[in-house]
């Protein structure tokens, strides 16, 4: 993730602090008549009050409930990141210098999107869809120069550092971005971009599965496949996408199911084994590349 | 030939229901009746007869000693026998029904149902090839997000109106 410009903490520790030193002498203001006991009562009224002035509370809740959303590994990191991008939303960066360029608002705005949609995992789709939502709110926001909504170039830009931060070869994803790409100055709506992101984490997905895969099929000492298995497992699963071309569910998902049941795989791996062709090998890039081009045919380009 | 009633004790229903009946709120679909004879002499029966009340399904299933030596043996002679055509109705709620010995279908199951071939060896395969069920499971993964996407496509559209990628006024102009 990219690193976020984070205001230096004495100085907003110097702000809470004012704050509080005008807070104490107001709270002993006590009305004529009221007995000193209310006193303490007083105080911890004001607290409240002053949490739910400036925010603090609806803040925290806001928070609460976006952990309970994403429910992370790490919470506190993840509440860490949260109030970073929180502090960053505000213009006012604790009195720093002059705003930044335009290119590092981008950059910003990018990073603040890219967390967004990494907070909940693609088959969460509600939660998901609402995150695509924030996100696309995030970019399509205007700046000075800039007006609403959001273009295809920055659309680009972040489907190409979504999938470098997967750690996705671009080789494997070039053909996936060619075909949902959109042109620089094209305005993307949020039903495309919503499809788009769901596409290329759910690639993202089947590469790392693929490369799960590839490391089963491997030779014990050596990175490579045996050429004839591995062409052999793609030709059963690109058999089973065919049959669901032709027939609708149920009937494709009970011919997939035996295709791709361990019994038939074993046996086209074993034909293929026992063939006359020499054994050869093939790359990880190459078997991944050969896979994603399977998926990425399925995907409907837009248009 | 007369026909004559069979004293039968019917015990108390019993829910079937998994997981705890006392703590479990849901309210069981399916209830068990027990008949037994009392009487031990042998009788064939030809006819059950009773009142429904809002069951919609039944299945009767019969406990038969066939001979002395055999030991007895449960068979289904009703399964699923509709009472009420629409449960969320009135119709058959409280109808008296009887069911008559014919009715049940034939007891003799093919053999091959009752008794399955069991599982043949498997082809013995060359040695060295990667675990078939783990390669399974990795390939039915990549086969069901594929499956997903493209199940999941979107009728929006960018709104181009450009024709093979150009964008020329001639040929907009025809479309």
């Amino acid at each position: 993730m990219a690193v976020l410009p984070v205001p230096l903490p004495s100085a907003k520790m110097a702000a809470v602090e004012k704050r509080r030193a005008a807070m104490a002498p107001a709270a002993n203001f006590t009305d004529s008549g009221r007995p000193l006991v209310s006193r303490a009562a007083a105080a911890a009224e004001s607290e409240e009050d002053f949490l739910r002035q400036v925010g603090v509370t609806e803040m925290l809740r806001a928070a609460l409930l976006k952990v309970l959303e994403a429910r992370p590994e790490e919470p506190i990191a993840f509440l860490a990141h949260y109030f970073e991008n929180m502090g960053l939303r505000s213009p006012a960066n604790g009195g720093a210098g002059e705003p930044p360029g335009q290119l590092l608002l981008q950059q910003q705005r990018l990073g603040r999107a890219l967390w967004h949609l990494r907070l909940a995992h693609h088959s969460q789709r509600t939660a998901f869809n609402n995150n695509v939502g924030v996100a696309y709110e995030c970019l399509s926001a205007s700046g000075r120069k800039k007006k609403p909504g959001l273009d295809g170039r920055t659309y680009g830009e972040l489907l190409k550092r979504i999938c470098r931060d997967g750690e996705a070869p671009e080789e494997v994803v070039a053909p996936l971005l060619r075909k949902i790409q959109c042109r620089d100055h094209e305005a993307v709506p949020l039903d495309v971009f919503r499809a788009g992101m769901l596409t290329c984490f759910v690639l993202l997905e089947f590469v790392a599965r693929a490369g799960a895969l590839f490391q089963l099929l491997e030779g014990p000492a050596v990175a490579v496949a045996d050429r004839r298995v591995g062409q052999a497992v793609l030709d059963t699963l690109e058999g089973a996408l065919q049959a669901s071309d032709n027939s609708a569910a149920p009937a494709c998902y009970l011919e997939a199911g035996s295709r791709l049941g361990p019994d038939s795989l074993a046996l086209a791996m074993d034909r293929a084994m026992s063939g006359r062709r020499p054994s050869t090998p093939m790359t990880r890039e190459e078997f991944l590349e050969k896979a994603a081009a399977l998926f990425i045919a399925k995907v409907k380009p837009v248009g | 030939m007369s026909r004559v009633s069979v004293p039968c004790h019917v015990k108390g229903t019993v829910a079937l229901q998994v997981g705890d009946v006392r703590t479990s709120h849901g309210r069981p679909g399916v209830l068990v009746i027990d008949v037994t004879f009392p009487s031990v002499a042998p009788f064939e029966l030809q006819e059950i007869t009773f009142k429904n009340y809002y069951t919609a399904f039944l299945s009767i299933r019969v406990r038969q000693h066939t001979s002395m030596h055999t030991p007895a043996k449960w068979v289904t002679c009703l399964r699923d026998h509709c009472l009420m055509p629409n449960p969320h109705s009135e119709e058959g709620a409280q109808d008296y029904v009887s069911l008559f010995k014919h009715q049940s279908p034939s007891m003799t199951f093919p053999k091959w149902l009752s008794h399955p071939v069991p599982c043949e060896q498997p082809v013995p395969l060359l040695e060295g090839l990667p675990d078939p069920s783990r390669v399974s499971s990795e390939v039915q993964q990549m086969w069901a997000l594929t499956e997903m996407i493209r199940a999941s496509h979107t009728s929006a559209r960018i709104g181009r109106f450009d024709v093979d990628g150009c964008y020329d006024l001639n040929l907009l102009s025809y479309t």
